[in-house]
């Protein structure tokens, strides 16, 4: 991790979103767009398309990692997407690799980051199941279970954003949202629990 | 399974669980319920991964192509104003403006869980994707094949993930461009969206789809059980004979007044 100094704004950003402040993260997100565009497409000569969609994924890995506290604080924001998008170029776009073999400055430093892209998520076949249970459950329910299990949101932030009356409201959402789930995995006759 | 024993898990997969919370989880944590549930959950925490990524990516393009407009006020707010790299260009304010109706649509608004039932089953039985027109206007202003081109195609193959991928990286003809997009939104389930654009659309006089939007407006409201603003808006554009909906409106009104009295 860089140990170049992070301004108060950055750990404040962090803190938000770790914390389930979506302005922070569109903050965040819209804040760093440009840059990061015009450096990928100068550096590694990416399409604008391409960067586009390599800057949504860094920002999806900031945000995992900032929720799951794997983020010191030491880096700044911007330094820590660069990183992640350079990894992300070299895990996913084979075509580009060739401009990673005579990185100077500053790109040197953001070899670092390779820790900070996971591997791919690797479903077992239990876990398929659910994910397609999850898809077929209905908007609002597979909604409400990604806003927890996912975004672990607060019951109070998905009162909030559902517009529920009551922490008690949430939770027996969520225990009836879970109950249909199951009985979708016990209709198809593939998961028994 | 106790409420009590559930939370717990969750709070545990969560890592959540205070000094007290981990005591208790110690006494249960081997019972053989408890740990099949644990199992389950955490499952479905995985599970959730792919499908929390693909919504988030959703959302970030939609943030990106103006539909989300971001808030001023955050953790902190210094500079940010300056440092914001304006995104939309002149013919996509209306995409912009399309995002403040969102907002005013409660953003990202969905329907509840417990009204699943005949809302949803009477709008599934109307709902229909609006046929392309856009590529065959293009086609006729003979411009060159591309991005528009690809992303109709996937809208004409019911690929509207791929869809609403490409439409919102097209700015012209701002107007129609928004109106599929918003289709492709619908027909992906995100609602909140396609609300708040089609809300637009049809406050817009002179907008080439402002009165198919009323159409699909009523089915949302339908889908959200809204019973008696579909009922109105249904009333409007069967009594429109002009309306390109009419006869569709007249029909489900119908079957809305028999879910509605029973």
């Amino acid at each position: 991790m860089s140990n170049a100094s992070n301004s108060l704004q950055d750990v404040q950003l962090l803190k938000a979103i770790a914390s389930g402040d979506r302005t922070a993260l569109h903050q965040v997100y819209l804040q760093h767009r440009g840059s990061f565009l015009g450096w990928a497409c100068n550096r590694y000569s990416c399409t604008e398309e391409d960067a586009a969609d390599l800057y949504q994924d860094a920002v999806i890995v900031l945000y995992e990692n900032a929720l799951a506290g794997k983020i010191d604080g030491k880096s700044k924001l911007r330094t820590y997407l660069f990183g992640v998008g350079r990894n992300l170029i070299l895990k996913n776009y084979e075509h580009y690799k060739r401009f990673a073999d005579n990185e100077v400055g500053e790109a040197l430093d953001l070899r670092e980051y390779a820790d900070a892209v996971d591997q791919p998520i690797m479903l077992n076949e239990r876990q398929k199941m659910l994910q397609t249970a999850l898809r077929e459950l209905g908007e609002a329910c597979r909604r409400l279970l990604i806003r927890f299990y996912y975004d672990r949101h607060s019951t109070e932030a998905i009162m909030a954003e559902f517009g529920y009356k009551t922490k008690d409201v949430v939770k027996s959402q969520k225990a009836r949202c879970m109950r249909g789930l199951r009985n979708m995995l016990q209709d198809k006759g593939e998961f028994l629990m | 399974m106790n409420t009590r024993d559930s939370i717990l898990i969750d709070k545990f997969l969560r890592k959540e669980l205070t000094a007290r919370e981990a005591h208790d989880w110690e006494k249960i944590k081997k019972r053989p319920e408890v740990i099949k549930e644990l199992a389950f959950r955490r499952d479905l925490m995985l599970a959730a991964i792919p499908e929390g990524r693909i919504s988030l990516k959703k959302e970030l393009r939609a943030l990106e192509a103006g539909l989300i407009i971001p808030e001023e006020d955050t953790a902190t707010n210094a500079g940010r104003s300056s440092k914001l790299r304006p995104l939309w260009s002149r013919p996509q304010r209306w995409a912009a403006v399309a995002g403040l109706g969102l907002l005013l649509a409660i953003g990202w608004y969905v329907s509840r869980p417990d009204d699943v039932s005949a809302g949803q089953k009477l709008y599934a039985k109307a709902w229909k994707a609006y046929p392309n027109e856009l590529t065959l206007r293009v086609r006729g202003a003979k411009r060159p094949r591309g991005l528009i081109d690809d992303a109709m195609l996937a809208y004409d193959n019911g690929e509207y993930h791929e869809a609403v991928g490409m439409l919102i990286r097209i700015a012209e003809p701002a107007d129609t461009i928004a109106f599929y997009r918003a289709n492709a939104y619908l027909a992906e389930g995100e609602i909140g969206v396609a609300k708040g654009t089609f809300e637009i659309i049809f406050q817009t006089p002179g907008h080439p789809y402002r009165q198919v939007a009323e159409w699909y407006l009523a089915l949302i409201d339908i889908r959200e059980n809204a019973w008696e603003s579909a009922k109105t808006r249904l009333n409007a554009i069967g009594n429109s004979p002009a309306h390109p909906f009419a006869s569709q409106a007249q029909e489900l009104l119908g079957r809305l007044s028999k879910e509605m009295e029973g």
